[in-house]
């Protein structure tokens, strides 16, 4: 299989989604790309990188999501390819109008970096056929806008849909814990396909056995065994 | 800042500086040529009152590739990879204008380590503040900490570490000390000698603009009263380009045949350009009117001085421009031909092709220096009697909340630690850990000094601190084998601070002959003052310990229950210099001096002891002493600690030794057989339990315990 990460510029985390792809899916050409130059002609997975692509400028991922490199993503999506927005890839998504919602800073007004507890909430997409429902994983957070806005319809539509993917909680899996303030405690969510999807935390900070950091890897290698069964195309 | 004056001692050139301008020169200088020199010769960018006691410091070492003088000290950390490590100041921009000041500091020392060829990999950041109570305070604290998470965030490079002290010597002059450090292979080692007939200059990076002019002579004067007013000398960073130009250097640098290449710091374009030619001992010409510009009406001493951040300047082969420019137009960069090596050993600046310097190079290889006058060294103060028992239960909680010991965790939360994955160890105690690349060696590093043992005896507090940040990356197992320093002191005019510079510099001397760790560079800054107040004595020692298995550092896998708690070392054998002793009132003894042959003894046990797999933690005994040492287990690892103690006097519990540790493992005979071997006392303390809470039993004294949550709440801080 192949997949590709976009770097845009001021993306800062592409080196790292790539590397923790190649660590996650053995045998997969893993490839980054200038944002500028996408051909995501035979890709099967396409990564967009946590960072500040354009600086954030204006708001985090809205510059971005006006680069060319958009209609290439989307053109992957509509013939079933596979699209990973972490952190600010996820923003980028949003602004981009392929998730919906929407970003504010965090509820305690400043940049986080800390592991955090998420519960897989759906598993409704080959990027999480590597997770059950109810299972809970450790992953960094990092950022400063990651108060992620749904109102209450969008929430209930995408909750009946299944389409609520991930969730931060306390350590135990059950209590209620939400670092930046995200409507219904939302880490991450599903396009309306499930062959997108949007998260906060950062699997590829998590794709890290020898030191005792490897829930990412049940992310970012679940689309291997997908793929594995069957393809995109 | 208009430069209008002629008179060339108005812009701080002494009557002797101009005469030897003048005699280099052959003849009278212009106005444009007094206002670069009086630039290139501050002290900041000149280190008149420092470079000749700077050749003091031990910088020679079977692992330096790079010592003092380049951008940053290289160390060999074997496979073919290096590190590149400095820390510099950016003290008075970040008193002016905090969040700017500290954001551009971090972009700045960033540069100096790409300026290596080396990929920036992390910061760490020394910061000194006035007490919390002060006004100023918050304001400042809550700006630099805004200012480092703004740049260091944005650039893609993680924070994983520094030190914080508040005293009240920085109320009106807080310290901003910003340390990269990068990786690269051996091969890519770059300098910033221009060389080679017809090589051309490429300024790569950010537009100029007026921001920042004079920033080098304004951090060669003391803060005046009304330092806002200051603010346009602050220079304001873009994190976003600075990201860009990393790349974009980095890539050229891997493709294309650099020659050289030099940050644009202090003295900007004028500083760059000069240094590279004076280093290489070439002539060249430099071409003002090529240099891409923010705003129109740039006069040439504003275009040659102005310290617009984000730039970089390289030298290439004539062959290789077009490439170049063509990588960084890819990736979003400007990159300007501004001028050229030439035959003979003329410096020309051109504007157009209107001459208007000419000046040999020779008048900008060596700046002059200056003669500092000591004062004598002053009589140590007789000791004071020491308490003999204390209530160690409430001492301890009142150290855990004073502000120099409570926890830093609300700053550095607040700094993404784990970009790049390299962050191996993240930060919150002793040192960080980072891996050069997957599977490659990599560094444990720390900052240290303590201003209360500086203000104390400025020789042995900046010994001590060159002590205290060894064995910070020693409890990861990593083996010191190069330092970096920044030292920071008031004006070098008046004796008393003179006198301190020598002791600062003659303490980290003995330290690193005595430890064997070469100096590999660093950063003076002086004239640290604020209305006839100099800020304590603070030698600010950067450390790099070399670790070959980084995975594998000692407290990666961490504690369980039913390992042995253990003191490797020597305990305190007095207060002098501690935390307790301000806390108690009994100042103003000056510390002990370190024992560096138990010391010694120490750093190679733990390096031994990461090689053996046999410790899970390892805590060095520092600030606050053994129990907030213990404390501080308890809070960092959530797990409990049941201590029987040798004594229950204070020195005992609150002295602050040069060579003690706790150490974690799960079988203390095999600590204490290597402990034996190599001459270093060993003493098993307790257990580690699954009771979250530190217990502790002293002979006289009835058992307490506290639990992790009174132990987290008392350490709460809650600085920001």
């Amino acid at each position: 299989m192949t997949a590709d990460v976009v770097v845009f510029p001021g993306s800062n985390c592409d080196f790292d989604a790539a590397a923790a792809l190649s660590t996650a899916l053995p045998g997969a050409t893993v490839r980054r790309q200038w944002h500028a130059d996408l051909d995501l002609s035979g890709t099967d997975l396409c990564v967009l990188p946590g960072g500040f692509a354009y600086g954030d400028y204006l708001r985090a991922g809205a510059l971005a999501a006006r680069s060319p490199a958009i209609a290439a993503v989307k053109a992957l999506i509509a013939r079933g390819g596979l699209v990973l927005g972490i952190c600010n890839g996820f923003q980028v998504l949003v602004e981009a109008g392929i998730l919906p919602g929407a970003f504010q800073t965090n509820s305690v007004q400043h940049f986080l970096c800390r592991d955090v507890q998420v519960r897989v909430c759906s598993t409704a997409s080959p990027l999480l056929a590597g997770v059950r429902e109810g299972d809970v994983l450790r992953l960094p957070i990092a950022h400063q806008e990651g108060n992620y806005r749904l109102t209450p319809p969008e929430y209930e539509h995408l909750l009946g849909e299944g389409r609520i993917a991930l969730r931060y909680c306390g350590e135990d899996g059950q209590s209620e814990e939400n670092p930046n303030g995200s409507y219904g405690a939302v880490a991450g969510v599903l396009g309306a396909r499930g062959r997108v999807l949007g998260m906060m935390p950062h699997p590829e900070r998590a794709a890290w056995p020898k030191i005792g950091r490897a829930d990412g890897l049940r992310i970012l290698g679940g689309a291997a065994a997908s793929l594995a069964q069957g393809g995109v195309r | 800042m208009a430069i209008s004056a002629f008179d060339p001692q108005a812009l701080g050139l002494t009557p002797s500086e101009c005469d030897l301008a003048r005699a280099l020169a052959g003849r009278e200088l212009s106005e444009l040529e007094w206002a670069i020199l009086s630039v290139l010769w501050s002290e900041h960018c000149a280190y008149k009152h420092s470079r000749a006691l700077l050749g003091r410091l031990p910088s020679e070492g079977e692992r330096v590739l790079a010592g003092p003088g380049g951008g940053a000290g290289v160390l060999d950390i074997g496979e073919g990879w290096a590190v590149a490590a400095k820390i510099e100041s950016h003290n008075h921009p970040s008193a002016v204008e905090p969040l700017q000041g500290a954001a551009t500091g971090i972009g700045g020392i960033m540069r100096d380590v790409l300026s290596m060829g080396a990929r920036p990999a992390a910061f760490l950041d020394s910061l000194r503040f006035g007490m919390p109570s002060a006004p100023r305070t918050d304001y400042l604290l809550r700006g630099v900490v805004a200012g480092i998470a703004h740049y260091g965030n944005c650039v893609g490079v993680p924070t994983v570490g520094g030190d914080l002290y508040f005293h009240p010597s920085y109320e009106r002059n807080p310290l901003v000390n910003a340390m990269c450090v990068g990786f690269l292979r051996h091969g890519d080692l770059r300098d910033s000698a221009a060389r080679g007939v017809g090589n051309r200059f490429l300024l790569l990076g950010a537009r100029t603009g007026r921001d920042g002019i004079g920033g080098a002579a304004f951090a060669s004067v003391t803060l005046r009263e009304d330092a806002a007013e200051d603010r346009p000398r602050v220079q304001v960073g873009d994190p976003f380009l600075g990201k860009l130009m990393i790349e974009a250097t980095l890539e050229i640098m891997d493709s294309l045949p650099v020659v050289a290449i030099q940050d644009l710091g202090a003295a900007g374009l004028a500083g760059a350009f000069l240094e590279m030619c004076a280093k290489g001992g070439v002539g060249a010409e430099l071409w003002l009117g090529r240099v891409p510009l923010r705003e129109r009406d740039l006069a040439p001493a504003e275009v040659l001085l102005s310290e617009s951040q984000e730039r970089m300047l390289l030298l290439l082969e004539p062959d290789a421009v077009q490439a170049a420019q063509a990588i960084a137009r890819r990736l979003g960069v400007e990159a300007a031909e501004v001028g050229e090596v030439q035959d003979g050993e003329d410096i020309v600046v051109l504007q157009g092709d209107e001459v208007l310097s000419r000046l040999p190079v020779e008048l900008f290889a060596k700046a002059p220096t200056a003669e500092i006058a000591p004062a004598p060294p002053p009589l140590a103060p007789p000791a004071p009697a020491e308490p003999r028992s204390c209530d160690g239960r409430s001492s301890l909680l009142a150290l855990l909340a004073s502000p120099n010991l409570c926890s830093r965790q609300s700053v550095y939360g607040r700094y993404d630690q784990d970009v790049g994955l390299r962050t191996v160890v993240r930060p919150g105690m002793d040192a960080a850990v980072l891996r050069a690349a997957p599977g490659a060696p990599g560094v444990a590093v720390a900052t240290d000094q303590n201003p209360l043992k500086c203000s104390l005896s400025p020789r042995i507090g900046a010994a001590l601190a060159v002590c205290e940040a060894a064995r910070n990356v020693a409890a990861r197992g990593a083996e010191p084998i190069g330092l970096t320093n920044c030292l920071n002191l008031g004006s070098p005019e008046r004796p008393l601070a003179a006198r301190q510079l020598v002791d600062v510099v003659d303490g980290i001397a003995e330290a690193a002959r005595e430890l064997r760790i070469p100096v590999t560079g660093g950063n003076v800054s002086l004239y640290n003052e604020s209305g006839g107040q100099s800020i304590a004595p603070t030698p600010v020692i950067g450390m790099i310990g070399h670790l070959p298995d980084p995975e594998r550092a000692i407290g990666v896998a961490g504690p369980r229950a039913g390992m042995r708690v253990l003191l490797l070392g020597r305990p305190a054998e007095s207060l002098a210099g501690s935390s307790y002793a301000e806390l108690a009132g009994v100042l103003p003894a000056p510390p002990d001096p370190p024992e560096y042959e138990a010391l010694r003894g120490l750093l190679t046990l733990l390096v031994r002891l990461r090689e053996e797999g046999a410790l899970a933690l390892a805590h060095d005994v520092a600030g606050g002493g053994l129990l907030v040492a213990l404390a501080e287990i308890v809070t960092h690892t959530r797990l409990g600690l049941a201590v029987h103690l040798e004594e229950a006097t204070p020195r005992y519990l609150f002295g602050e030794p040069s060579a003690l540790c706790v150490a974690i493992a799960p079988d203390a005979q095999v600590v204490a057989a290597h402990a034996k071997a190599l001459g270093v006392r060993v003493k098993e303390i307790g257990e580690v339990t699954e009771v979250a809470e530190l217990s502790v039993d002293m002979p006289t004294e009835p058992h307490w315990a506290l639990s992790l949550a009174r132990l987290a709440e008392a350490s709460r801080g809650d600085l920001l």
